[in-house]
């Protein structure tokens, strides 16, 4: 970890002079001010809370559909069109709900009825899986000047990356391109990728804005190659798209054997101390790390960086030699910690290991323990996994010991799931991957908590979070029987070839010949804490998992995508289970007090605005094909009956 | 052999009417948005329905039938509407559920109550369409 510059940080001012969140960077709109949702966490915070309080726990049963709109940008594979992967987070601001969909259209929306205002098309783009199997967007951006200049166009502007690395910038009153932004309105990130360029770019995830400043990381193809492009955090004019700073979290020394360590879920900022936080991923490759065997600090954790220069204030890295590319993505969400009357400006990241790390914002100093503890070795020639892993156990993570083997998955392989298991290495979590039969990791890179993570109501320092329990098998493969091996496969879509490294990769859901888990429930959970005092105040499991259209058990829960928001009365939204519902929960409980059905799994995470004095909560239910094969294009926004 | 006499299976026709009626939901489910449609459990439900009408119509109908044959079938049927009612359960189809319950009743009046060989002179003519 790197600890530096930490009180010039804190006496950082704000240098820039147009200035771009639209409301109170906390995240805590002023009494009686309407609700937006200015970012893709609602605000820089990343806290996920509305101070909206029509809906309460009392009359959320009451929740209908006050609009919806199909867009039709939606694909389920067929007609030459990936699949599509609808995980926008629709923003109002500006009087405007504005959202993108996977074919990263920019839809303008009066927020009121739900009728478009104007629709946005890239007058070139692509929709080919170039970096992605499936067409994916997480939303748009948006940012305003703090000094409009009159009768001039782009003094607000809504931004849309696209699965080519071109980021679009759009005049929000009218949806007309910005032409002084990038050339002629676009921003080819492309021009960037210079080292490694082994495949292009993407940009899924919108742009964080803060001043006049958009960053920006990347995501890529990232299981293909040994020698993947290294990731890079961009700082770009909001007006021009003109290169402002650059940090690069690989010296040139590690890129000429590794690549990534990059961005591509988010990041968020504490906008009083001008500091960017910035999870990341772990080298490359993900399941080998044979070349890398160096210390590369910024790799699988998180970065503090000063928010106008681009400088570290500090950095903790929270995997060693990421061998099961448990990248560290949910932006962290901003708390401010009571401990015995004490306030500590305090972080909160999620993992996919199932941690919940608190850490002090402005040194990256453990709130809570953190312990080094000894991990399992590798039996892979040429690998080398660190000797120790970091652990934490308050509050307590969300995931827990291996579950063991389901009754019912097992007889019904006829004990295939054990007679599996007993095949495979498996000796807790971080067992590294391994030859032969292969090593069971749970959680996989699935997770744990994905890039929705948690929500937090800062009045109570209250967070919540989902979380997955995944079991899958990391079998790698020598270089010399990889091809042969896919071939005689029949399931292809397992195999990734990390190309130049000694070894390729199958990754396979650890299910019987059904698809059934060989694994016992619960599949996903739902748990809030105090963070106060890191006590968990309840869990339980969330959502259902369907299969072949049947609903299993609610006990089971369900893999879950997306994320929760909170608001003020004490309810918790969130879509993300594998049901295609989205449902309100009691905060204080955990429990469910109402559901509604939508077209497809809301893998995403809701919006809370009021307008005209009126409270909307707004998903998009598109789907992920990881969840199952159910995609859709509806945004619908619930209201209490009114007018 | 004394002659037969037999009464019209009621309880068969429910149960078929209701099978019916079953298809016809899951048709509508496998087609309308409502979370289900287009899945292998709405495409079971449907060819379950499907034989469990056919089967209870071949029942009706058939006058000649041995008995233990007709016990298997009649077992057989509980089974698939045991099962569809199961699987309506697991697809959250209530109302598919309901259409089971009225076969179940259309099943156990058959068996409790349904046509029985009764002893009839010669001359008497048996029910068109039933036989016990």
């Amino acid at each position: 970890m790197r600890r530096a510059a930490v009180l010039a940080a804190a006496l950082i001012g704000c240098l820039g002079t147009a200035y771009a969140a639209p409301a109170d960077t906390t995240g805590v709109a002023a009494p009686g001010a309407p609700q937006t949702w200015y970012t893709f966490n609602g605000d820089l915070a990343a806290r996920k809370y509305a101070t909206a309080t029509q809906i309460t726990p009392e009359n959320v049963k009451n929740l209908k559909p006050a609009w919806q709109l199909h867009t039709g940008d939606i694909s389920d594979g067929g007609n030459g069109i990936p699949a599509t992967a609808w995980s926008a987070t629709p923003l109002f601001v500006n009087d405007t709900l504005y959202v993108s969909t996977p074919f990263y259209r920019i839809f303008a929306v009066d927020p009121g009825t739900g009728k478009v205002k104007w629709i946005f098309k890239p007058p070139h783009t692509t929709l080919k899986p170039l970096t992605q199997p499936e067409l994916k967007t997480r939303g748009v951006a948006y940012w305003q000047s703090s000094s409009p200049q009159a009768g001039q166009p782009c003094q607000k502007i809504v931004y849309v990356g696209t699965m080519d690395a071109q980021i679009w910038a759009v005049d929000a009153d009218t949806g007309k391109l910005c032409t002084g932004f990038g050339k002629d309105g676009a921003l080819d990130v492309n021009q960037w990728n210079t080292v490694h360029p082994a495949y292009p770019l993407s940009q899924l995830q919108p742009p964080t804005v803060f001043k006049n400043l958009l960053f920006i990381g990347w995501a890529g193809k990232e299981w293909a190659n040994q020698d993947s492009p290294p990731g890079s955090i961009l700082a770009l004019d909001a007006q021009t798209g003109v290169l402002k700073w650059r940090f690069h979290p690989l010296t040139p020394a590690m890129e000429s054997t590794t690549g990534k360590v990059n961005n591509w879920a988010g990041m968020s900022i504490d906008a009083e101390h001008d500091l960017l936080y910035v999870p990341t991923s772990p080298p490359s490759a993900d399941e080998y790390g044979g070349n890398r065997k160096e210390a590369i600090p910024y790799g699988n954790g998180i970065i503090a960086l000063n928010a106008d220069t681009g400088q570290v204030v500090w950095s903790r890295q929270l995997v060693h030699h990421g061998l099961w590319d448990y990248d560290i993505i949910a932006a962290p969400t901003l708390v401010d910690i009571d401990r015995n009357g004490q306030m500590i400006p305090a972080l909160i990241q999620t993992t996919k290991q199932g941690f919940i790390f608190v850490l002090n914002r402005l040194t990256g100093e453990p709130v809570f323990p953190i312990e080094e503890r000894s991990v399992p070795q590798s039996d892979v020639p040429g690998e080398q996994a660190a000797p120790t892993q970091p652990y934490e156990s308050v509050p307590e993570p969300t995931i827990g010991k291996w579950p063991g083997i389901a009754a019912i998955g097992n007889i019904v392989s006829g004990g295939g799931c054990s007679r599996w298991y007993s095949k495979l290495r498996y000796k807790g979590l971080f067992t590294p991957p391994s030859l032969g039969a292969g090593s069971l990791v749970y959680p996989p890179s699935s997770g744990g908590m994905e890039w929705g993570g948690g929500a937090l109501d800062p009045t109570t320092n209250t967070y919540v979070v989902n979380s997955s329990n995944v079991v899958m098998v990391y079998r790698l493969i020598k270089r010399e029987d990889y091809e042969r091996e896919k071939k005689a496969s029949s399931r292809p879509k397992e195999f990734y070839p990390q190309a130049g490294s000694p070894y390729g990769v199958q990754l396979s859901n650890f299910t019987n010949w059904l698809g059934m888990p060989c694994w016992k429930p619960p599949y996903g959970t739902i748990s809030g804490y105090d963070m106060n005092t890191g006590k968990m105040l309840w869990r339980h499991p969330f959502g259902e998992v369907q299969h072949w259209g049947f609903y299993m058990p609610r006990s089971w829960g369900s893999v879950t995508i997306g994320g929760p928001v909170i608001t003020k009365t004490g309810l918790i939204f969130i879509g993300a289970s594998m049901d295609s519902r989205v449902r309100a929960l009691d905060l204080k409980t955990g429990n469910v007090l109402w559901s509604w059905r939508v077209q497809a799994p809301a893998v995403s995470l809701p919006a809370v605005y009021t307008y005209k004095g009126r409270e909307y909560v707004v998903f998009t239910a598109g789907g992920n094909s990881i969840l199952l094969p159910r995609v859709g294009d509806q945004l619908v926004a619930f209201a209490l009956p009114g007018p | 052999m004394m002659p037969q006499q037999v009464r019209p299976a009621y309880g068969l026709l429910l149960l078929a009417l209701a099978a019916v009626a079953g298809t016809a939901l899951s048709i509508f489910n496998y087609f309308v948005d409502i979370g289900i449609n287009h899945t292998d459990g709405v495409l079971v439900v449907i060819a379950t329905t499907v034989i469990m009408w056919i089967v209870a119509l071949i029942v009706v109908r058939d006058r000649s039938m041995w008995s233990w044959l007709r016990g298997i079938i009649l077992a057989l049927l509980l089974i698939d509407i045991l099962g569809t009612g199961v699987a309506g359960w697991f697809l959250e189809s209530w109302v598919l559920i309901a259409f089971m319950a009225v076969a179940l009743l259309g099943w156990a009046a058959h068996v409790l109550f349904g046509p029985r060989r009764v002893s009839r002179p010669p001359s008497a003519p048996a029910a068109v369409g039933s036989v016990a």
